[in-house]
């Protein structure tokens, strides 16, 4: 018997706003926004949830002392059409150089690391 | 916001940790499933009613300074339904101190808050909330 349910991954950001819009068009959903905090349902998945930080520091990846702690992994049909939709919606290219490995590192906008992963 | 066809699909929250074993099996206690660790770098976990964890050993691993927003920032927590009444938030707590988490911040504010904050085995915050039902 479990001790609780799962409730919801929560991104801790400086623009709440702004990085719920980058997952909602990532993965779908439409944000619900709560003062300092934003909920995300996705369709396909968990809810996240967009939390202000102020002051954040974005992690250094890869650095375990400025560590990424979590990242989210996302699937795609095809690598290449999802790096230039992700690039597109304000996401930075982290390691991408391997053309042919089944996925490629980028960065939200807030910073956080993710991966694109072939299906 | 306009409808528009998703990019991608969730697949998975990684968390990066020293022990993904160690890790795994607490958050298993925590909210179920049975992880799936054969590679000891990378263990699975599906939780029953919610996504796929997978636990990733970082060598060199340090957590996070929780509360801090700058250098040691959490970047992300996962927030945990402990039930709805206070004596089900009470009982949770009891067993997430008691499979290793430690506290972080328990104070109710007089009932007013509805979570508490806790480090999970590797330090990464989390919280057990009081959810309402309808």
């Amino acid at each position: 018997m479990p001790i609780a349910k799962f409730g919801a991954v929560v991104l801790d950001c400086p623009d709440p706003g702004a990085l719920a819009a980058f997952y909602s068009a990532l993965l779908g959903g439409t944000p619900e926004v709560e003062e300092d905090w934003i909920d995300l349902r996705l369709p396909d998945g968990p809810t996240l949830a967009f939390q202000a930080a102020p002051g954040h520091v974005p992690p250094k990846w890869p650095s375990p002392d400025a560590s990424q702690q979590f990242h989210l992994d996302v699937t795609v049909a095809d690598l290449d059409t999802a790096e230039r939709e992700v690039l597109a919606l304000g996401a930075k290219p982290l390691e991408t150089e391997d053309r042919a490995r089944s996925f490629r590192v980028y960065a939200d906008p807030a910073g956080h690391p993710f991966c694109l992963c072939a299906s | 916001m306009t409808a528009r066809t998703p990019v991608a699909r969730f697949r998975t929250v990684v968390v990066d940790c020293p022990d993904p074993r160690a890790l795994a099996r607490f958050y298993a206690d925590v909210v179920g499933g049975t992880p799936a660790d054969e590679d000891p770098e990378w263990v699975v976990l599906y939780v029953p009613g919610g996504p796929r964890l997978a636990f990733q050993r970082a060598p060199g691993y340090s957590p996070p300074e929780w509360p801090r927003a700058d250098h040691g920032s959490q970047q992300f927590h996962l927030d945990l339904d402990a039930g709805s009444t206070r004596a089900e938030l009470d009982a949770a707590q009891e067993a997430v101190l008691a499979l290793g988490a430690r506290p972080l911040d328990l104070d109710d504010q007089d009932g007013q808050r509805d979570f508490r904050v806790y480090a999970d085995p590797a330090g990464h915050p989390f919280c057990l909330c009081r959810i309402e039902r309808p």
